[in-house]
């Protein structure tokens, strides 16, 4: 698959990111769990793993500096910088493991953990929040975790299928 | 670490870190106004979203309609009973208004004092909310040129939801109430009053994790009490006075120990995913 419709898809899902998805997510939960969908940052890690750390690199920063001037954060940089960092720390690690399904799941579900986890830190350090660090973890990060594991699942096969296949036209053409 | 990345590729990453943590330094706090290239973006994203955004609430709407059905004789008789009082009231409230306006005029009140409460409702449609927590956010299709301006607070029919964080030509951003923390600098307490005793004052200064706001500084002798139907004073001179917030469900000794604290109930559904419809409110400027 082509660069640009590899963007241009990312992109549709950051925009049905803010509208749709709110819709999918149970609301009538345990009091105070709060699932975040990051479908975005679950393709830019598939980018980064199926193509190449610097790519992903360079989606991830492009869309978080997106999502930061879009939703109003606090501060521009925090979403870029997570998730570009993410990315690239995802892409290191396929670099040196074999691209199972397995292997893959296991990098995305440490990835999406670190991406929340330096939001938290970011926005710990510079005192937009100011909630302790257990109750996050087990009110936010985990569920959101499981809830976008399922989604990578989901997506698994049709990303591997689309982003790998000019991979191997590459080679052909290079051959 | 080292083995990991290589040492060209670290100085690389810390360089990178020292740049984001300058970046997030310098736009952290109030910017006046955001710089062309996050009003270009942020139009042109929220305009998109705009277009999923009304048919995805549509079908909601469509379905909790349909839900909402067996309901509808019961409100039916509701509304014409509250539509008959609200015919009684127009007539008290024109009254009023022919005795208050010669009054105005004979104690010589400026035109800032005669026109502080004619508040402006503006309409506005929710484009999308923002799927990170760590920031309640929404955006509206209302912008700069519709008149929005920083800080107008924005309610919905049910009461106050939140306050406008910024602006773009055609989009703002709203900052929802959940994310009031007076340990936070981003974020402002809100002055509140009761509609029973307007004698009654205390700062809502907090978003508890049990999905209700924390109203402190109540001096102990104030007459508040359970159930009380909470409202924006206006003293703080940033939201308009008297917009509903919330009920009084708790009310007991602050931490301190020397004054009161009362446990509000938001009046408005505060789930930013779940608004379609928002009013921004904007008090005449001299």
């Amino acid at each position: 698959m082509n660069n640009k419709i590899i963007w241009l898809l990312i992109f549709i899902v950051f925009i049905l990111e803010g509208t749709w998805v709110h819709w999918l997510i149970p609301t009538g939960w345990y009091n105070g769990l709060q699932v975040a969908p990051h479908f975005v940052l679950v393709l830019v890690l598939f980018v980064s793993i199926i193509r190449n750390r610097h790519l992903g690199l360079f989606f991830g920063l492009m869309f978080g500096l997106m999502h930061d001037i879009v939703y109003a954060s606090p501060m521009l940089g925090p979403h870029s910088f997570s998730m570009g960092l993410t990315a690239y720390a995802a892409g290191v690690m396929a670099k040196r493991l074999k691209i199972t399904m397995i292997s893959a799941l296991f990098m995305i579900s440490f990835s999406i953990v670190l991406y929340d986890v330096v939001n938290f830190l970011v926005f710990r350090m510079f005192r937009v929040i100011d909630v302790p660090f257990i109750t996050i973890f087990s009110d936010f990060i985990m569920p959101t975790l499981l809830f976008n594991l399922l989604f990578a699942v989901i997506v698994y096969v049709p990303a591997r299928r689309w982003m790998d296949r000019r991979k191997v036209h590459q080679e052909d053409e290079s051959l | 670490m080292f083995r990991l990345l290589g040492n060209k590729k670290l100085i690389l990453l810390l360089a990178c870190l020292i740049v984001f943590i300058a970046l997030m330094g310098l736009t952290l706090g109030e910017r006046k106004t955001l710089t062309w290239p996050e009003k270009l973006v942020k139009d042109t994203v929220s305009f998109t979203q705009s277009l999923f955004y009304k048919p995805a609430g549509i079908t909601a709407g469509f379905f909790e309609n349909i839900g909402m059905l067996s309901d509808v004789y019961e409100e039916n008789k509701a509304l014409k009973r509250k539509l008959s009082d609200y015919a009684q009231d127009a007539v008290r409230l024109n009254i009023l208004e022919e005795r208050v306006g010669p009054l105005e005029e004979a104690l010589l009140f400026t035109e800032r004092q005669k026109q502080a409460n004619r508040y402006i409702w503006h309409f506005a449609e929710v484009v999308s909310s923002s799927p990170d927590p760590f920031d309640q956010t929404i955006n509206i299709n209302l912008g700069e040129k519709d008149g929005i301006r920083e800080n107008m607070a924005v309610a919905t029919v049910d009461g106050l939801i939140g306050i406008v964080r910024n602006v773009a030509p055609f989009s703002s951003s709203v900052q929802l109430i959940s994310a009031i923390d007076y340990r936070v600098d981003s974020t402002k307490a809100i002055a509140a009053t009761t509609k029973e005793n307007e004698e009654s004052f205390g700062m809502i200064e907090r978003y508890t994790a049990d999905d209700l706001l924390e109203m402190n500084k109540i001096e102990s002798t104030d007459s508040i009490k359970e159930g009380d139907t909470v409202v924006t004073s206006g003293y703080g001179e940033v939201f308009p006075k008297g917009l509903i917030i919330g009920t009084v469900v708790f009310k007991g000794v602050s931490d301190s120990g020397i004054t009161l604290k009362a446990m509000i109930k938001p009046a408005a559904d505060l789930n930013g995913a779940k608004l379609r419809q928002v009013f921004v409110i904007e008090v005449p400027e001299p």
